[in-house]
């Protein structure tokens, strides 16, 4: 059991500035995602905390202990690798048992525990053979199941399920889930799939160009993002960003553009944008998640006197439950999420009515999120 | 189908041509050493004749090869080991550690093997006399060892390269120390790396002539300067050179044969890349 603190944590190759300068207290138990694209700098930060790469300069943690200078296995950390890294040679049980073997533990203990983990991760059918012939699924599940087998301080998953297939995957999301909240152990997640983040983390830090973006539980960073980055890289279909100019007066907010202007009355957010030094002649982003806009075909009377927008259908696409329908609205192209049953023809016209409590609004140039 | 076949019989005649050129040699090699000085020589060749082993037995008793296959042996056996151990350890230091100058470093050790040997001869020979090592068995296994250590090097060096590295880092988490990664899960894996070596090694140093006529006399000479020594002022013997031909191909044949499967690299490579 361990918190890992990262203070001002660099990873430089080179000229290379993969990781500037991390700040970030993991506490213990807990289960945090490292979310961001690829090259963000999450995969080097997971190896600086398990110590297959020096850090440049900065500290690392856990609990008290300086770990700086500590090689990867006096951490008492598990990994599990991208890339799996099992061993050809050896069969299944023997590449799971390794880490059990290091530790010297007696041979029946390491028969239960490969057991009871090949169990969980369904791997009891192959427990023979080798690694080489079977399916990239399994092969991440040996990995995983290489990593979990171990009872480390600190569990460090590097994209453990990427490589498997839908229906597995959304399964072993829950397998994770509930291992962690089985084991209390503090478990260290990289992803670059945002819905991965979302649905495991206690918390998420997502990361780009080797800074962190944000770091908030998967409720602030969904409905709270603080910049246009993690606006745009979290959520599915991804948020409709609006160019905007903003206005004040007699206590609503006025954000324009194209020529529709939306009125905001919250006084809290009217502060905000009021205390923002020489706001009028600034350029700011409107931001709607395509699921917070109604659609629809006409519109009423008191619905104009809110906020709308008009639009042509571009195109619509069915998802079953749910459908995506592009919306060409002034020189915007929208996404809406609309119920299954909306039905429209590419061009015809429609209205798209915002929720007003989800409104996002970010700063263009610096990118920060002012609500 | 018809172009397939014809593709199949131009195969066969090629493949065909290939092996009677190379294995021709060694069959006529094999023959002689079973023949009487008559049959050698008799014209058109005899394919069939009565097979003596007389040239193999005057080989170990009328001349001294005995010894010679024990000094060839253990020269190229120890010789093999010395260079497989310091040129896998080194072989693996240039793959995976970051060290000032690595490239230059494997360059300068390929840049060992780049002049004609000959030119080696009389610096050896020079350095080997005024140590007093000359003529024996040590002094021949530390020379061919320096020409086997670049080969294994080189070839142990881009093995290693290949290996996913996250092999040995997941060892190194899970509690292995650097050692026990490289013995426990590199070296495993680049077995067909080190048999192919292996055997480069020992056939270069089984066979090596120039080196070994220089700087042995008697007690460590080998089998190829003892062959040379049947070639005498009164006669060649032609029947006796065959027999210790034939002898002197055998061990690296079974080597060979017994090694085949490692040879084919790639084996497990590919596995490891999934």
């Amino acid at each position: 059991m361990a918190r890992v603190i990262l203070q001002n944590a660099w990873k430089k190759y080179g000229k290379v500035e993969a990781v500037k300068g991390i700040n970030l207290e993991i506490k213990d138990g807990e289960f945090v995602s490292l979310l961001g694209p690829s090259g963000c700098g999450k995969t080097s930060t997971l190896r600086m905390i398990a110590g297959l790469e020096a850090i440049t300069s900065g500290e690392i943690y856990f609990d008290d202990q300086l770990v700086n200078n500590l090689d990867p296995g006096e951490r008492n950390i598990a990994m599990a690798f991208e890339s799996y890294a099992l061993y050809p040679p050896m069969t299944v049980y023997e590449n799971i048992a390794f880490p059990l073997h290091a530790a010297k533990l007696p041979e029946t203990e390491i028969k239960e525990r490969v057991g009871r983990i090949a169990e969980i991760l369904e791997l009891t059918d192959v427990l023979n053979k080798y690694p080489r012939g079977l399916s990239g699924g399994h092969q991440q599940r040996i990995s995983l199941a290489r990593a979990l087998v171990r009872d480390a301080d600190v569990y460090l998953l590097d994209e453990p399920i990427s490589h498997l297939d839908t229906k597995m995957r959304n399964r072993m999301r829950a397998e994770l889930k509930r291992i962690h909240s089985e084991l209390q152990k503090t478990m260290i997640y990289v992803t670059h799939d945002q819905i991965e983040a979302l649905a495991m983390a206690d918390r998420i830090v997502v990361m780009n160009f080797g800074v962190i973006q944000q770091i908030g539980s998967p409720q602030e960073i969904y409905f709270q993002p603080q910049n246009l980055f993690t606006a745009d890289f979290v959520g599915e279909p991804p948020m409709n960003f609006i160019d905007c100019r903003v206005k004040i007066g007699q206590g609503t907010l006025l954000i324009s553009f194209d020529d529709s202007v939306f009125k905001l009355q919250n006084k809290e957010k009217v502060e905000k944008v009021a205390n923002f030094e020489n706001h009028e002649a600034q350029d700011f982003v409107l931001g709607v998640r395509p699921f917070y806009f109604g659609i629809s075909k006409s519109i009423t009377d008191s619905e104009r006197e809110t906020n709308f927008l008009r639009g042509e259908i571009f195109a619509v696409e069915p998802l079953g439950d749910s459908k995506i329908v592009h919306v060409k609205s002034g020189k915007n192209h929208l996404l809406v999420e609309a119920d299954s049953r909306f039905m429209g023809q590419p061009d015809e016209t429609i209205f798209l009515i915002p929720d007003a409590g989800h409104l996002h609004l970010f700063h263009k140039k610096t990118e920060e999120a002012l609500f | 189908m018809e172009k397939n076949r014809n593709r199949v019989i131009i195969a066969s005649i090629v493949i065909g041509i290939v092996l009677v050129v190379n294995i021709l040699p060694f069959l006529w090699l094999v023959l002689t050493s079973l023949k009487t000085r008559l049959d050698i020589f008799a014209i058109p060749p005899k394919f069939i004749f009565d097979p003596t082993l007389k040239n193999y037995v005057s080989a170990f008793t009328k001349r001294d090869f005995l010894p010679m296959f024990y000094n060839s042996l253990i020269i190229a056996v120890s010789s093999t080991l010395l260079s497989l151990v310091v040129g896998t350890l080194g072989a693996y230091s240039l793959a995976r550690f970051k060290i000032f100058g690595d490239k230059h470093i494997s360059f300068w050790i390929l840049s060992t093997r780049m002049f004609p040997p000959i030119v080696l001869v009389i610096p050896f020979f020079i350095m080997a006399t005024q140590m007093g090592l000359h003529d024996s068995r040590f002094l021949m296994v530390i020379v061919y060892t320096t020409f086997n250590l670049p080969f294994v090097v080189w070839i142990m060096r881009s093995f290693f390269e290949d290996l996913p590295f996250d092999l040995e880092k997941a060892a190194m988490v899970d509690g292995y120390s650097r050692w026990d990664a490289f013995w426990k899960v590199a070296l495993p894996l680049s077995a067909p790396g080190l048999f192919t070596t292996a055997i480069l090694c020992f056939i270069f140093s089984w066979n090596e002539f120039l080196f070994a006529n220089v700087l042995t006399a008697a007690n460590a000479k080998t089998v190829p300067v003892g062959i040379r020594g049947l070639v005498t002022s009164r006669a060649i013997e032609w029947g006796e050179i065959a027999a210790v031909g034939t002898l002197q191909v055998l061990p690296v044949l079974i080597f060979t044969f017994a090694a085949q499967r490692y040879i084919i690299r790639g084996l497990t490579l590919g596995a490891v890349k999934g």
